[in-house]
């Protein structure tokens, strides 16, 4: 699946971010000071703390509503592999790397990080 | 003694932009407003011991400015978290904001005729006020249409004022000239009236046939013979926003031509704010809350006006066009 992140504007990090693979089984919370609302085309996501605006394709929106509502990128991924009928080993790859994409720009915080 | 019981504020009541305002003098654009408020009033005040409407230049850090065609600052708005939003007009005039927009002060500059300085509170400073009160306010001329508001979107120069006043000719009501301020209440996006007057470029008023301009409404004042400022009767409640249209020239199109965007470029609509120098959180998500809104419930559309096409050949398309698609929405 296609998971784009664009951000608006300079001054942030290259999304060319390491592969967070302690972040398996991790708790993630979407912060009090992070917002985002679905357009037709795509999820904005937005910073207070800077000001700052992304935007997320459909399949990494529902991805961000999805950690958002469980809590966690196990039983995202679970949900999102029902969803998209795809096994929950790609789709969970597919969130670890967007979890470290969006905890780089400070848009989800992962509060535990547990080796398998 | 008794204490006394809290009473409503005393002065002059009228609406703009979604506030409840009170004044102690009648104000341009304002007309009072006679039945019960809908909420906490913004109290308008006006100073006068100050000639030259204040030396406020110090004070806060300036967030937005203006310059004019001669490169003098037009406009400078400062903002410091006790005293709140300042804004600066030379030689009009300077106006105080409360950080919660519940009081407003007019400094006018002497010199500055009434007329003036009043437009610049209605055109610039309630604005930003219903900012602060929770609004979120668009960059959009509109008209009310069948119990819609219709916002008309473009930049300075695409024919937003030409086009509205020419859909008021075709039997529209008017509900704002050049800011558009909407809130979602029950999960409906709403439009509310801004002030009654418009701006009126001479170009057009010379298009007009004899007497249109008169039917208008009534020429308030006329800036350096290229616009006048006319009091219109306005649609005097809030209306469920109906539809969007940004005012495109449109080079390739011999005529004026409608393109519905189903997947409206959210920086578009971001971009499209009347109001830059209010950055809180709670703005900021309101203002992303507002523009999602009218990507997933409002039909928006692109108008493609050519050059050869005059306001009223593209008023008339408009009508024709939101009458169409409030029909079909209907059934």
């Amino acid at each position: 699946m296609r998971v784009d992140m664009t951000s608006v504007g300079d001054g942030f990090p290259d999304k060319t971010s390491k592969d967070s693979s302690d972040g398996r089984e991790g708790t993630v919370r979407v912060p009090d000071h992070v917002v985002y609302r679905s357009f037709p085309g795509e999820t904005v996501v937005l910073n207070l703390n800077t000001g700052r605006y992304h935007g997320l394709n459909p399949v990494a929106g529902r991805m961000i509503e999805a950690l958002s509502e469980t809590g966690s990128i196990e039983k995202a991924a679970a949900v999102l592999a029902t969803e998209y009928d795809q096994s929950e080993e790609r789709i969970g790859g597919d969130l670890r790397r967007l979890c470290a994409d969006l905890a780089e720009r400070g848009l989800i915080e992962m509060l535990a990080h547990r080796d398998a | 003694m008794t204490p006394e019981a809290p009473t409503a504020a005393r002065g002059i009541r009228s609406n703009a932009f979604g506030i409840e305002l009170v004044s102690e003098t009648e104000l341009i654009g304002l007309p009072a407003s006679l039945g019960p408020p809908a909420g906490p009033a913004t109290r308008i005040e006006v100073d006068e011991s100050n000639p030259l409407g204040g030396d406020l230049s110090a004070e806060g850090e300036e967030v937005r400015f203006v310059y004019d065609l001669e490169g003098r600052k037009a406009l400078s708005i400062r903002f410091s978290e006790n005293c709140g939003y300042l804004l600066t007009l030379p030689s009009i005039g300077s106006y105080r904001v409360q950080p919660d927009g519940l009081a407003v002060t007019c400094i006018p500059e002497q010199r500055a005729p009434a007329w003036k300085w009043q437009r610049a509170l209605v055109n610039q400073v309630l604005p930003l006020t219903a900012t602060l009160r929770g609004f979120e306010v668009l960059h959009a001329g509109a008209v009310a249409i069948e119990g819609h508001a219709v916002a008309l979107v473009g930049h300075p120069g695409a024919g937003k004022s030409s086009t509205t006043l020419n859909l008021l000719l075709g039997g529209a009501g008017f509900f704002t000239d050049d800011a558009l301020a909407l809130k979602r209440v029950d999960g409906q996006l709403m439009g509310y009236p801004g002030a009654a007057v418009s701006n009126f470029p001479r170009t057009e008023r010379e298009l007009m046939e004899p007497g249109a301009p008169e039917r208008l409404g009534v020429t308030i004042a006329d800036e350096k013979g290229y616009k006048s400022l006319l009091a219109i009767e306005r649609e005097p409640a809030p209306l469920p926003l109906g539809a969007v249209y940004f005012l495109r020239r449109g080079r390739d199109v011999a005529r004026a031509t409608f393109e519905p965007l189903e997947d409206p470029d959210p920086t578009m609509l971001l971009g499209s704010s009347y109001v830059l120098s209010v950055r809180s959180p709670v703005r900021l998500a309101n203002q992303l809350d507002v523009c999602a809104a009218i990507a997933n419930q409002t039909p928006v559309f692109d108008l493609l006006i050519p050059n050869t096409v005059t306001a009223r050949e593209s008023a008339r398309a408009l009508m024709a066009h939101v009458t169409s698609l409030l029909a079909q929405e209907r059934s």
